[in-house]
């Protein structure tokens, strides 16, 4: 029954899994070694950890439907048990409630599948076999499992609390790889084991307008949020619904830009999430309101989060722009004006969360002189080296990404693409030379500033922070100088914005949590009755039945 | 191919200049005043690079300002200034429209981190509206872009400008035009969307504590980015041009309509400007985007 | 080498009791486990028919086919298990005498091939039952044990309706002969004895809606009583109920009704188990939800459901046996048993060992649970009951929202009390924790002995 196999897509996620695991046990292992609050709790942790691990590469490397599955839960209660180190118990609650839906969901796809097909491996599942009444059904089931994982709305209600509750650096793990699990199913169930002719294009459009208006609203939630881990959990929410849009659209295009948008999207977050954890360990704080200013002191930290920042608005010279410019590529190839227009918007918008992140943090003014910072070991910048030092290979080399997906794509049965340089990028649509936009941009850049620095005369040095421009007066130490929680303020009076900020699906789903207790209570009083009662009870359900049946 | 990038730079800084000069005329004779000379912005910026800087705000702070002129150049850089001829194309084949749409978002980014970095909450005020404005202003413009992309089945701007020779964008696909015009004027920086660097609202908002040869650096980067953004329209619906002459006439009427209509119409707040764009000119673009 | 040893020799021993005080213990566990390696001898050598005639027209028959095999196997190795735990304490004459007894009842009922013997059998179980029930020796164990007994005897008497109906029809007591001749009965004597057998057995099996007794009994019984009433008592019950059933060739219709049944009844018992908050409740609510899906299984007369059911025997007399004997653990530490402790003890080992049940209750992987669930639903949709299946699933999910709570407030940061736990608890209760995670990663052993039970129970009468 447990059959393992190594695939192309295997390799490709196991290998964002290696290095997400990897880089982030070497800054857990040195946390650990050197203070008394770390990330590992106790040796369980350890356990766990591995375990998720293992269960990660069981789903990875599955060649048959129930493999799948055990790594699949096992990833969902190892994870579990992870999260409940600090999260709080409502919060833990709804993530394996959430997660184990969607567990179940793909048992149920994984049951029906099995019992027509007559088989659980890969290899030999014949999908003409299960009759077409069951299509629907089954991709339902399938996409209610991606839905829950991906936090496409309105399933994601588990994904905000959980990263913003779990330990600092098991949040970037759920971000950067749990999250993909959703996105690896998509590509093997749809596009290897079903395969998109026994698929109704009508609901991929939904799904792809489902992807789409799930990053809108995520974009603009991220966007008001005053904690940084809450902003970074929307913001995963909102790179996910780009990729469930993407992947939607079948064609060899969709599936490498959401291939490449992943390893993107994996990379940036890893690194993010592993700067907030650093921050969160100086200075203990995780809002922007109680931050500021912290550049100087930690300017490494606040370059790395810059290059983080520029590959997670897509931008160019960096390798984020290379995901997005082949998501925009596919879209017009497609000639889906309106979601590229959504796609665009959302994109646009969430230059404002992602400058909120930075200023938040590192400009603006520091809020807080007195408290003590501690030190920061040295591995909490490991994984974030490696993933700048990608960002930039990538954007320097945007072709490095489609020479390794190109097996994938065979593999799944497509032509692989052809490049004719590393350093260009082609899109079917249009094309752009990424070493060229890197190089030129190092070129002028540093003309730009021999030109600033030629001219170099005295400079008058700041007497302290109040020293600014300030309306003809002097701010005194009472005045709250950072605008950290106001980046975002004026959305909430814009109308539309202001609508999507203001509601929340939160309350359906807790009207049917309500509606189960209650059940739970009244049918509850069932099991309370007197011996007398039951007694009469049984003695009337045998009567009505005898009078029933003997007729 | 450097002469010919000196050349597109130095055409940019110049006719930038210009343009700003006599927009200042201009709006001068409007309010029935008389106005400063047309070389007075020249003037202003050389003069400002030989000014000191009133006080040390740090490498990033700096480093925002370079990077705000760089994302300028490059921007330019890779728009092709003439319809079908091997000069002044400058990177354009080495990138397209998409990358040109985001590399014009890079400068100000940039210049967001500098001014951040300052310390001063009305400089972060501005950078704050001026991206929550972005929000607005790019929906009408990207659907325009889009449509333009997918009416002509190409995002390279030389083939755009090209596939103009029978007949302009403008007049092909007006909706889309109006869409773009619109969304056009806030770039600009013209009112009624000039909320972001006003002066009587934020203390001159991003630009508080510029001062010295920064400050100069800055102007600079203003003028060359203007001329950008007019060269991007006439080159997506005027059909781009095919000589020099024919190049600053459209630029220049382009500029002039802007102009006229920015001082015709008074300040919109963030939030206004923000549900205007959404409305009415996304709207406009939508149904231009349906005659496709 | 009679098969009726494993009904006699306990009996005798629980005779032997006062001349041996201080030794029962030992006794306990040695005369488990040689049945136990007597009852695994007999694998493969089923069925065997043995027969105690005191007269050419009287006599009585014991079956032993692979389906009984297994159950006796699993009794007396829970048995085994069980008494291996107490070695450490002091021998009781009266927990020695009712386990024996007990032993001996399941045994017979499992066993016997007369109608009438059964009867018998199930009367020595219940009493044995109330009186386990009131061990406790306190108000709450006296009042729950009459409680049981009234419930009792209104099982005995449905029983011995269709038992004289069945004599009064047929003329014969014996299973075999009861079976070949069932159809000639009229067809409202035959629904009076279903209906009869229904609810005199359903009421022991623990089926809605002749449950809710089981919820007070478990909460006034002590835990280690509550292992041996879930793990052992009631599969003898749910055997028994549909041994009967598919013996009598019951038509469809009824057997769809009980699996409409079984569903209703896994969705009471698991929502009232939300908003439970004593542990003890929960885990009868537990037992009861377990039943239900046994019921939606064993009625659907498919080879392939009915070997998942037998897994899931097999698997859940473990798991709650292992569950029950941690909760004592727990409740000797607090002396309560509301959902509060769980937040108070600080035990790796406990937390481990409750993890592990409830993963496995809930049928996720690697445990043994899964594989039972995993079977059951194949076979299910196999047969088309994709709305069994679907209420499976979705049911599973109400029953992880209070597991996962529990499992939950163990991680909670509150001030929490160490507990210590001997050498010799720890040891059985891991080894059953291995078991069931063993029997997920390696279940084809225990799966193909399930399909043969499965084949010999629906088989009915040609073994």
């Amino acid at each position: 029954m447990f059959n393992l196999s190594v695939t192309p897509l295997g390799n490709l996620f196991f290998g964002l899994t290696l290095i997400v695991f990897v880089s982030l046990a070497l800054v857990n292992f040195a946390s650990f070694r050197g203070s008394k609050a770390s990330d590992f709790k106790n040796n369980s942790s350890i356990f766990l950890y591995t375990l998720l691990f293992i269960s990660l590469g069981v789903i990875f490397y599955a060649s048959d439907l129930i493999t799948l599955f055990i790594g699949w839960e096992v990833m969902s209660w190892s994870s579990y048990f992870i999260i409940t180190n600090r999260a709080k118990l409502k919060t833990s609650q709804k993530y394996i409630l959430f997660n184990l839906g969607a567990g179940f969901a793909l048992l149920g796809a994984v049951v029906l599948i099995y019992s027509f097909t007559g088989t659980a491996l890969y290899s030999d599942i014949a999908f003409s076999k299960v009759p077409t009444a069951l299509h629907f059904p089954i991709t339902l089931l399938l996409l209610i499992t991606i839905f829950i994982k991906s936090g496409v709305m309105p399933f994601h209600h588990w994904v905000v609390d959980t990263y913003e509750e779990a330990d600092n650096l098991f949040s970037s793990v759920l971000s950067a790889i749990i999250s993909k699990a959703g996105i690896f199913l998509f590509i093997l169930m749809f596009s290897q084991i079903i395969g998109y002719k026994f698929l109704e294009p009508m609901i991929f459009d939904i799904v792809a307008w489902l992807g789409v208006i799930t990053s809108v609203i995520a974009t603009f939630k991220a966007i008001s949020q005053d904690s940084m881990k809450r902003l970074l959990a929307y913001s995963s929410i909102a790179q996910l619904g780009y990729i469930v849009t993407i992947l939607s659209i079948f064609s060899v295009s969709g599936i490498e830009a959401g291939l490449y948008h992943t390893l993107i999207h994996t990379l940036v977050k890893l690194l993010l999430f592993v700067n907030v954890a650093s921050i969160i360990y100086i200075t203990g704080k995780n809002r922007f309101s109680e931050l500021g200013g912290l550049i100087y002191r930690y300017p490494i930290l606040f370059i790395m989060l810059l290059i983080g920042i520029i590959g997670l608005a897509g931008m160019p010279p960096l390798g984020g722009f290379n995901s997005k410019f082949l998501i925009y590529t596919t879209l017009l190839e497609e000639k889906k004006a309106l979601l590229l227009v959504a796609v665009m918007f959302s994109s646009a918008s969430a230059f404002l969360y992602c400058f909120k992140l930075i200023y938040g943090i590192y400009l603006g003014q520091s809020t807080d002189e007195v408290t003590e910072h501690k030190e920061l070991p040295t591995a909490y910048y490991i994984p974030q080296i490696i993933g700048a030092v990608i960002l930039v290979v990538l954007g320097l080399l945007p072709s490095v990404g489609i020479a390794i997906f190109n097996p994938t794509l065979i593999s799944l049965g497509f032509e692989p693409t052809a490049y004719s340089s590393l350093f260009e990028l082609n899109g079917g649509f249009a094309s752009f030379n990424g070493g060229a936009i890197m190089t030129l941009f190092i070129l002028i850049f540093v003309a730009i500033l021999s030109i600033a620095f030629s001219l170099k005369n005295k400079i008058r040095e700041r007497r302290d922070r109040f020293d600014i421009s300030y309306c003809g007066e002097t701010p005194n130490p009472t005045v709250n100088l950072h605008y950290g929680y106001g980046v975002g303020e004026e959305l909430r009076r814009i109308s539309f914005i202001g609508v999507i900020l203001r509601n929340s699906s939160k309350e359906y789903w807790e009207r049917i949590s309500t509606i189960v207790k209650d059940s739970s209570t009244l049918i509850k009083k069932l099991y309370g009755l007197t011996v007398q009662n039951i007694a009469l009870l049984t003695l009337l359900f045998f009567t009505i039945l005898l009078f029933v049946g003997v007729k | 191919m450097f002469l010919d990038i000196l050349y597109m730079l130095v055409l940019a800084y110049f006719f930038g200049f210009l343009y700003y000069g006599l927009y200042r005329n201009i709006s001068a004779r409007v309010h029935g005043r008389f106005g400063p000379s047309i070389a007075q912005s020249f003037f202003d910026s050389i003069k400002l690079f030989s000014k000191e800087n009133t006080t040390n705000f740090g490498w990033m702070f700096y480093g925002g300002i370079v990077f705000m002129v760089t994302g300028a150049v490059m921007t330019l850089l890779f728009i092709p200034y003439l319809n079908g001829s091997k000069h002044l194309v400058g990177f354009s084949a080495y990138g397209n429209l998409i990358v040109v749409l985001y590399l014009m978002v890079l400068g100000p980014l940039g210049n967001a981190m500098g001014i951040g970095s300052n310390g001063n909450p009305f400089g972060a005020m501005g950078i704050t509206r001026g991206l929550t404005r972005l929000i607005g202003l790019e929906l009408p413009f990207y659907i325009a872009v889009i449509g333009i992309m997918i009416a002509n089945e190409t995002a390279d701007i030389s083939t755009i400008m090209t596939n103009q020779n029978s007949g302009y964008n403008a007049f092909t696909h007006p909706l889309l035009f109006i869409g773009a015009f619109i969304s056009f004027l806030g770039f600009m920086g013209k009112s009624p969307f000039d909320v972001v660097g006003a002066p009587q609202e934020v203390y001159s908002g991003p630009a508080t504590e510029f001062s010295g040869k920064f400050f100069a650096l800055a102007l600079s980067q203003s003028a060359i980015f203007s001329f950008a953004k007019l060269l991007l329209m006439v080159n997506l619906f005027l059909g781009g041009a095919s000589n020099l002459l024919e190049l600053v006439v459209k630029t220049f009427i382009l500029f002039i309509v802007a102009v006229f209509v920015g001082n015709v119409y008074a300040r919109f707040t963030t939030v206004q400007s923000v549900e205007f764009l959404v409305r009415v000119p996304s709207v406009i673009a939508l149904v231009g985007l349906a005659f496709l | 080498m009679s098969i009726l040893y494993f009904v006699t020799i306990p009996l005798l021993a629980s005779f032997l009791t006062p001349f041996f005080k201080d030794y029962l213990r030992y006794i306990s566990v040695a005369l488990n486990s040689l049945l136990l390696v007597f009852a695994l001898s007999f694998m493969g050598d089923t069925p065997i028919r043995e027969y105690i005639s005191f007269d050419s027209a009287l006599s009585i028959s014991f079956v032993l086919d692979s389906a009984s095999l297994f159950f006796v196997v699993l009794f007396f190795l829970i048995m085994t298990l069980f008494s291996l735990y107490h070695l450490k304490e002091e021998s009781r004459k009266d927990s020695f005498i009712l386990t024996n007894m007990l032993l001996a009842s399941v045994s017979g009922l499992v066993l016997s091939g007369d109608i009438f013997n059964i009867y018998i059998f199930f009367e020595i179980a219940s009493i044995t039952a109330y009186i386990l029930t009131s061990l406790g020796r306190d108000k709450k164990a006296y009042s729950g044990a009459i409680r049981y007994m009234i419930i009792g005897s209104f099982a005995s008497i449905f029983l011995l309706i269709a038992i004289v109906t069945i004599y009064l029809n047929l003329g014969t007591l014996n299973l075999l002969t009861i079976s070949e001749s069932f159809f000639t009965i009229s067809q409202n004597s035959q629904f009076l004895i279903i209906l009869s057998l229904f609810i005199g057995f359903g009421i022991k099996a623990e089926i809605f809606p002749l449950n809710f007794w089981v919820v007070d009994i478990y909460q006034a019984s002590s835990n280690r009583v509550n292992a041996l009433f879930s793990a052992i008592l009631s599969k003898a019950y749910i055997f028994l109920f549909f041994h009967i059933a598919y013996m009598l060739h019951v038509d469809t219709k009824y057997l769809s009704f009980l699996a409409v049944i079984g569903v209703i009844s896994f969705a009471v018992a698991e929502l009232s188990a939300l908003s439970s908050k004593d542990i003890k409740r929960i885990f009868a609510y537990s037992t009861l939800g377990q039943i239900g899906v046994l019921f939606i299984a064993l009625s659907s007369n498919s080879i392939d459901v009915i070997s998942g059911a037998i897994f899931l025997i097999a698997i859940h007399s473990i798991t709650k046996l292992m569950l029950f004997l941690s909760l004592d653990i727990l409740e000797q530490k607090f002396k309560s048993t509301t959902i509060e402790i769980f937040k108070n003890f600080n035990s790796l080992f406990l937390v481990v060992i409750f993890a592990i049940g409830f993963l496995s209750l809930l049928g996720l992987p690697p445990f043994g649970g899964f594989i039972a669930k995993l079977t059951i639903l194949n076979g299910l949709v196999g047969l088309r009951e994709y709305l069994f299946v679907g209420a499976i699933l979705v049911i599973s999910l109400i029953e992880a929202v209070y597991f996962f709570r529990l499992l939950g407030s163990t991680r909670v940061q509150e001030p929490k009390e160490d507990i210590e736990i001997e050498l010799l608890p720890k040891v059985l209760l891991s080894l059953m924790a291995i078991a069931i995670v063993y029997f997920g990663l390696f279940p084809d052993a225990l799966l193909d002995i399930s399909k043969d039970v499965a084949t010999t129970l629906i088989g009915g009468a040609d073994v």
